[in-house]
């Protein structure tokens, strides 16, 4: 971070000297970016664009991708989206699954940071390496992992309780047990990046710190508290706002491992039918409800880019970036 | 921290800990491997094995052999590679202007592509047919390509920008006083002090290339160009499916990823942190 003041100050003042070159500089600029603004205004842009069109029409229930007959309809699918109280449901349990998986992330992720980082620890190479193991998994991959290893007869963590007297419940067969089961799945896939990032941090704070705290009688958890944290914002800000995000947007793993499901009530959303899952499930199987899910997306989206730009600049997470 | 005497007792607690979360971490991988050598329906089994009893390359014989797992191997690799070699061409420039040049509506530029990682994309199915189908690449490998290209477009530009505005400008400055271009002083000077950047963003558009299942499921018709994870799933059938077959084909699809992977993991700690460290 001190470095980069350097770069970052010389390039706030204007560089006369090099004026006479400022349009071929113009040149260079246009150049260099116009290849990723197409790719963005075609393949990012104008999906949200007609996504939006969709969700004023009332294209609901045709059939897949066919261009039936629909007409533009206005606000209706977003009144409707919005008086449904399956979405309700189903956001609430969204955000309580994130809450709680970028907290596991963060914890699990810091403790084996703290541990790769410390000197007395032999082969920390190899502990690192097999620990980001499951980053490099496919999530197709881990989804066919899990689903077997929480299967009730057959998966091995069951065969290992019954091995040791118990009798284990049917994890994904079962409400609760199944939201669980996703969540673990997730700190899995999910603790490696954070392990990662948190250990970049941690091997930017200057040693002198720690003495100093120590000299002063700090105990292990006041030098967490008072030295690693506070010092370690900068690197986990951003990184709590990625994963917060990813999860919100959590689909491919979970819907590949339980559907959504188990149902516990018949007629409403399963018990690991997260927002995304939902969504997917209204436009995209049986009901084709492809303007409410439109709908869905804009209202997702709108709200996720408040949150993000409110809290980037609460917290100043991307200030830098701007000078 | 080095200096300080650890007690034995905090270092026995910190093994613990860290083999148990290797435990956790490897134990599903290490599974698939035992699983993939198990003959026949020996998977089947309610008593906790192990060890599979009489390992066999049965499995391994049949997905290569009895099925086009190799071709729709093929398939994955090389949407993965054109993927890599898209992303890095449309954005390592993008982001190395972004971070150096200061023009009008830079501000902006950023923000929106913070802001369009928000939108949730695999929603966005029927605009994706649409514009497959207008470009006419639908049940192509080269519209799969761009979409996983600019899947990850606005992250990557982030990340490569955080990490250019850490290398002094002075050098590419020095180089083009020198006489040399802009787009030299890029080549020569700025892009060989951005190599760990640049691994992280080739390996992201590997795995967005490589990993995918949904969107290629969706948009594949032709089994000749399915890609491996979408092929492999048409092998399952009703509620038994073929683990063993599964285990196999995912471990040699597994396999060239972890080999990149591995590679370059080395940058990945300088490669993102650096990019994701702002203010």
């Amino acid at each position: 971070m001190s470095n980069s003041t350097v770069p970052v100050a010389s390039r706030a003042q204007p560089r006369s000297f090099l004026s006479g070159r400022s349009a071929r500089q113009t040149a260079t600029t246009v150049a260099y970016i116009t290849p990723a603004l197409i790719m963005v205004l075609l393949i990012n842009i104008f999906p949200i664009i007609y996504t939006f069109y969709i969700s004023l029409t009332n294209r609901n229930g045709a059939r897949r991708f066919a261009e039936g007959t629909y007409q533009v309809v206005g606000f209706d699918n977003y009144i409707r989206l919005l008086s449904e109280s399956d979405f309700y449901m189903v956001l609430g349990k969204t955000l309580a699954y994130a809450i709680i998986c970028v907290f596991l992330f963060f914890v699990v992720g810091l403790t084996f940071a703290l541990i790769l980082n410390n000197p007395a620890i032999k082969g920390r190479a190899i502990w690192r390496t097999l620990l980001i193991l499951p980053w490099a998994v496919p999530y197709w991959i881990t989804a066919l992992i899990w689903k077997f290893m929480f299967h009730g007869q057959y998966g091995p963590l069951n065969q290992s309780l019954r091995a040791l007297g118990f009798s284990p419940p049917d994890w994904l067969l079962n409400g609760t047990t199944a939201f669980g089961a996703i969540t673990i799945v997730n700190v899995w896939l999910s603790f490696p990046f954070f392990m990662l990032i948190l250990l970049g941090g941690l091997q930017s704070i200057p040693a002198d710190l720690y003495e100093a705290a120590e000299m002063d009688g700090a105990n292990a958890w006041q030098r967490l508290t008072s030295v690693t944290l506070p010092l370690l914002r900068p690197v986990s800000i951003p990184a709590i706002i990625l994963s917060l995000m990813t999860t919100l947007k959590m689909f491919e793993t979970v819907y590949l491992m339980t559907g959504g499901g188990p149902v516990t009530e018949i007629g409403k959303p399963g018990a690991t039918e997260l927002l995304l899952v939902w969504a997917y499930r209204q436009g995209f199987e049986s009901l084709k409800r492809f303007a409410l899910v439109g709908a869905f997306s804009i209202v997702f989206f709108l709200i996720t880019v408040a949150v993000t730009l409110v809290y980037t600049r609460m917290t100043n997470a991307t200030k830098g970036a701007y000078e | 921290m080095s200096m300080r005497k650890q007690s034995t007792f905090s270092l026995v607690v910190q093994y613990i800990v860290l083999i148990l979360g290797t435990f956790f971490a490897v134990f599903p991988i290490y599974f698939v491997i035992q699983a993939s050598l198990r003959p026949g329906q020996q998977l089947y089994t309610t008593d906790l094995q192990l060890f599979p009893t009489d390992a066999t390359l049965d499995n391994y014989r049949y997905v290569l052999f009895q099925l086009p797992l190799l071709l729709w191997l093929r398939n994955s690799i090389t949407i993965a590679l054109s993927t890599t070699l898209v992303t890095l061409l449309v954005t390592v420039p993008a982001g190395y202007a972004l971070s150096r040049f200061k023009f009008r509506g830079r501000g902006p530029i950023l923000t929106i592509l913070l802001a369009l990682q928000a939108f949730p994309a695999l929603l966005a199915l029927p605009a994706f047919y649409l514009i497959l189908m207008r470009l006419n690449l639908l049940g192509t490998h080269l519209g799969l390509i761009l979409i996983y290209a600019a899947g990850a477009t606005a992250f990557n530009i982030w990340n490569l920008k955080g990490y250019f505005d850490t290398i002094p400008i002075d050098l590419a400055e020095a180089a083009e006083i020198d006489g040399a271009s802009p787009t030299r002083a890029f080549l020569m000077v700025m892009l060989p002090l951005a190599r760990p950047v640049l691994a992280v963003t080739a390996l992201f558009g590997f795995l967005s290339g490589f990993g995918d299942f949904i969107l290629a499921n969706t948009v594949l018709f032709n089994e000749n160009l399915y890609t491996a994870p979408v092929g492999i799933f048409t092998l399952q059938n009703g509620y038994r499916n073929p683990w063993g077959w599964f285990a196999a084909s995912a471990l040699i699809i597994a396999l060239p990823i972890t080999i990149v992977f591995l590679y370059l993991q080395r940058h990945l700690v300088s490669g993102l942190a650096a990019g994701s460290v702002k203010g």
